[in-house]
């Protein structure tokens, strides 16, 4: 369980231009329950990055706590809370000059696993996350974008962390190898239940992978938090409607009847679907 | 080409006295300016006066240097220590731009993920700021390498043996074709040992290799 206690984190004199200076995250507070995937969704500067951040104290609070499992995170050895935590960034993060293995293997091998052991692992994780272990041997720049982060999945499993801190981590590939790396992260989670905290600036991503989806505006203000079916049938405010898209043609489903079957449509009139139930009939 | 024919034999003995004073130089300037290059990039503030200060001591005459040397690190006036010192010098104040550049150009990202799952102090260093440091300290490194092998020849002005001598030996006498055999030797010198700094470099930088996809590591 991740417990954000009234986390602020101010950067100082960055945003001496707006009249009403607010820290990059202002006062928030969120319980992350164990086993689940809780996706903080906003736009760049709502201080999503940086409240990842504070979990494995990439970044400090300027004031409040995170708390993991109870425990205050500002009293660990940040360099062991690291290596506890999976953490997977944008394009996977990967060094460039450490070969695929080496690099599933780096937490194992930075605290003290037989380097053959760490290895023969990596090659179990490779194929755990979908990955032939021919690819063991290669550089990173050696494989696709999707191959990548796929790596950094494996890498940040390969500790058996708790916790997986996610930093838009399917942001750089093609929509559909980002629809595949999210299949296979659901996958993933149905076996492995970690506690996944996971930020990403698209809210389709949001509602496909959460159980609980937090939208944020700028400083890290919740604007609402609900599961995806909550927050499509209930907006909170103007802002979580226009965010969401529901204030355009896009969410604004209606159905009409063709041939006997119902047909679901667009607010623009487009046909996007059948009703699965008379679909297989 | 009558010289050549009756000293060939001088060659090797003043190529095996230049690589004494040049190899040890260049490797005390890797040694040292790496470290200052790190420290220049990592602390800003004592970077920039750092690096000014290399710069101005590449500006010092080489002549003067010679002299100056003995009286600082105490090595006698005529010695290859005191060679030595020198072109470590002029080595370390060419190379550290270079290094403090190299680090700086190590790519942020890789480096933030590297802390972010748990790498930290000296082993953030040697396995990740170094080596991806590597690719641009390789080029600073060739191009101090040459230059310490052309500096070696004014070891002749204070006496100490090199391909420096047929210059001095080939200017005072007259012979031209001493004079271009030295130049020549001191050319083929530089170009063989930047050939060893770059088998060295790619040795150390396999990841950046182009290589076919599916062939395995060697």
């Amino acid at each position: 369980m991740i417990e954000f206690r009234h986390a602020c984190k101010d950067y100082g004199e960055s945003s001496g231009a707006s009249p009403s200076h607010l820290p990059a995250v202002s006062d928030f507070s969120l319980t992350v329950p164990s086993h689940r995937t809780v996706v903080l969704v906003g736009s760049s500067g709502s201080g999503k990055t940086t409240l990842l951040r504070m979990v494995n104290r990439m970044v400090d609070p300027t004031s409040g706590a995170v708390l993991i499992d109870g425990q205050d995170v500002a009293h660990t050895d940040p360099v062991a809370l690291r290596r506890s935590i999976g953490y997977v960034m944008q394009q996977g993060g990967l060094l460039p000059h450490r070969t695929v293995a080496d690099n599933v293997a780096t937490v194992p091998i930075l605290n003290g696993a037989p380097r053959r052991q760490a290895r023969h692992d990596a090659l179990g994780l490779l194929e755990r996350v979908g990955l032939d272990a021919s690819l063991a041997d290669r550089y990173p720049a050696e494989l696709s974008g999707g191959q990548q982060q796929r790596v950094g999945v494996a890498r940040a499993l390969a500790a058996d962390p708790n916790i997986m801190l996610m930093d838009e981590p399917f942001g750089a590939v093609d929509p559909i190898v980002r629809r595949e790396l999210q299949d296979e992260l659901l996958r993933l989670q149905t076996e492995l239940g970690k506690t996944i905290l996971f930020v990403t600036h698209d809210i389709d991503e949001a509602f496909r992978l959460a159980d609980v989806v937090v939208v944020l505006r700028e400083h890290a203000l919740i604007a609402q938090t609900g599961t995806a079916a909550q927050i499509l049938a209930n907006p909170a405010d103007d802002f979580v409607r226009t965010f969401i898209g529901s204030a355009g043609a896009d969410r604004a489903l209606t159905t009409t009847h063709v041939d006997g079957r119902t047909v679901v449509l667009d607010g623009a009139g487009r046909a996007v679907g059948v009703l699965a139930a008379e679909a297989t009939s | 080409m009558k010289w050549l024919a009756a000293n060939w034999q001088q060659l090797p003995g003043l190529v095996g006295d230049h690589l004494e004073l040049c190899i040890p130089a260049i490797l005390l300037s890797i040694l040292i300016a790496v470290p200052i290059g790190w420290l220049a990039h990592r602390h800003r503030l004592v970077g920039a006066p750092l690096l000014g200060a290399a710069s101005l001591l590449y500006a010092v005459p080489a002549l003067p240097l010679l002299v100056i040397i003995p009286l600082i690190f105490g090595t006698p006036l005529r010695s290859p220590a005191t060679m030595i010192v020198a072109l470590t010098l002029y080595g370390v104040a060419l190379l550290v731009r270079t290094a403090a550049d190299a680090f700086a150009a190590v790519d942020a990202q890789a480096r933030q993920a590297a802390i972010a799952v748990g790498y930290s102090g000296r082993t953030l260093f040697w396995r990740v700021d170094l080596p991806l440091a590597t690719p641009v300290l390789v080029s600073g490194t060739r191009v101090m390498t040459v230059s310490t092998v052309s500096l070696v020849t004014l070891g002749a002005l204070i006496g100490e043996s090199g391909l420096g001598v047929l210059l001095t030996d080939g200017f005072q006498r007259g012979i031209a074709a001493e004079v271009a055999a030295g130049i020549i030797a001191t050319v083929v010198v530089a170009l063989v040992l930047d050939g060893v700094v770059i088998a060295a470099g790619r040795a150390l930088t396999p990841w950046t290799w182009p290589r076919r996809q599916g062939r395995g590591r060697p």
